[in-house]
């Protein structure tokens, strides 16, 4: 049930972090792939005798402490818009205040999402919710660390295989390709909890 | 004065509630309760069994049962950043807000057939999966809308 669970959380998690991205991507991905032009100014159809006009919009050359947006009462400063643009863009655009301002208002959407989610997680999430989801988010976390290859879950599956000819078992075997990501987690559950146990000091104080 | 006694008064009844939380066993010096050790049981053996009552072989198997959780959850207070914490908490709601909300088959069905269209429209060449093979996604994704559309209806964002 635990490992069901646990497999249940990280497909969930895999196709929510696909979903939330592609927004804000498919507006970014243009500006992208446009080249920038910025570099060299094509002076030729400078008109000499036209009235000078004046720049529509400059972009502001705030500082890093500056506050770019408030999201409820969270403030949100240059520096983390920035961080976070550069992170969203594969570090592409590193600027906020080089946003259109559309644009700017969907990063800040985005950026908003896990603060806003975390804020009502903290006040209805009861205490054993917090530590089951803080334990989760550990488990996935090392899970992350702990490679194993596709020789090495075929070398199980083999082995397993074998087990069951070698009892008989008349129920059918499915093939490698159908439990191949299920086993994977299994075996990365098993190495992830050998290491915990590793060296355990159990002492039963109440006999 | 009054504000003072209660104060002590109060710190006094914590502190008598953590002496009376009666240890059962440690692992690697972390304290699993009676009353943990009496929970783990209630649910193993529906009722039957008493930490009391077990005896000491049955005690040892009992926490090296328990010890995984103990330590995992020992490791998460201890390891997580900030913004993993924040992240754990966050995905976690969401979870179980999406899992509260019932996608029936048809708005399934309708919004597969929407998306459907608009890729006939897109002149996408992609080929698309069967109703039936994307229902559970497209059900998902639903959820995750109305999840994330009330959060941000409630929420109050200014650029600057």
């Amino acid at each position: 049930m635990k490992k069901f669970l646990f497999s249940i959380a990280v497909t969930v998690l895999v196709g929510m972090n696909v979903a939330n991205a592609d927004a804000l991507k498919n507006s970014l991905n243009s500006m992208m792939h446009t080249d920038d032009s910025t570099q060299m100014v094509n002076l030729s159809h400078l008109n000499l005798d036209a009235k000078p006009k004046v720049q529509k919009r400059t972009p502001k050359k705030r500082s890093s402490k500056a506050v770019v947006a408030t999201i409820n009462t969270h403030k949100i400063r240059k520096k983390e818009a920035d961080t976070y643009l550069a992170q969203r863009t594969k570090g592409k655009v590193k600027n906020f205040d080089l946003l259109p301002k559309p644009q700017q208002k969907r990063l800040i959407y985005e950026f908003a999402l896990p603060i806003l989610a975390h804020d009502v997680a903290k006040k209805e999430l009861s205490a054993i919710e917090q530590e089951t989801a803080l334990t989760r988010g550990w488990m996935q976390k090392e899970a992350r660390n702990i490679k194993v290859t596709v020789a090495e879950v075929n070398k199980v599956y083999e082995s397993l295989k074998q087990d069951a000819l070698d009892r008989n078992d008349t129920r059918p075997i499915p093939p490698f390709v159908d439990i191949q990501d299920r086993l994977h987690i299994q075996m990365v559950e098993k190495l992830m909890m050998d290491k915990l146990m590793k060296d355990i000091k159990i002492k039963i104080v109440d006999k | 004065m009054k504000k003072t006694l209660t104060t002590l008064g109060l710190i006094l009844a914590l502190s008598t509630t953590a002496t009376m939380a009666k240890t059962a066993a440690t692992v690697n010096g972390n304290i699993i309760t009676v009353e943990e050790a009496n929970k783990a049981l209630d649910i193993l053996t529906k009722g039957k069994k008493k930490w009391k009552t077990l005896p000491t072989e049955g005690k040892e198997q009992l926490i090296q049962m328990m010890a995984p959780s103990k330590l995992v959850a020992e490791a998460a207070k201890k390891t997580l950043s900030k913004r993993e914490r924040e992240s754990a908490l966050s995905g976690f709601w969401m979870q179980k807000k999406m899992a509260e909300i019932k996608i029936s088959d048809e708005q399934a069905k309708k919004a597969y057939e929407n998306m459907k269209k608009a890729a006939a429209k897109a002149k996408n060449k992609q080929a698309i999966p069967s109703f039936e093979k994307a229902k559970a996604n497209i059900k998902m994704q639903m959820a995750q809308q109305k999840v994330v559309g009330e959060l941000m209806k409630k929420a109050k964002i200014k650029v600057k």
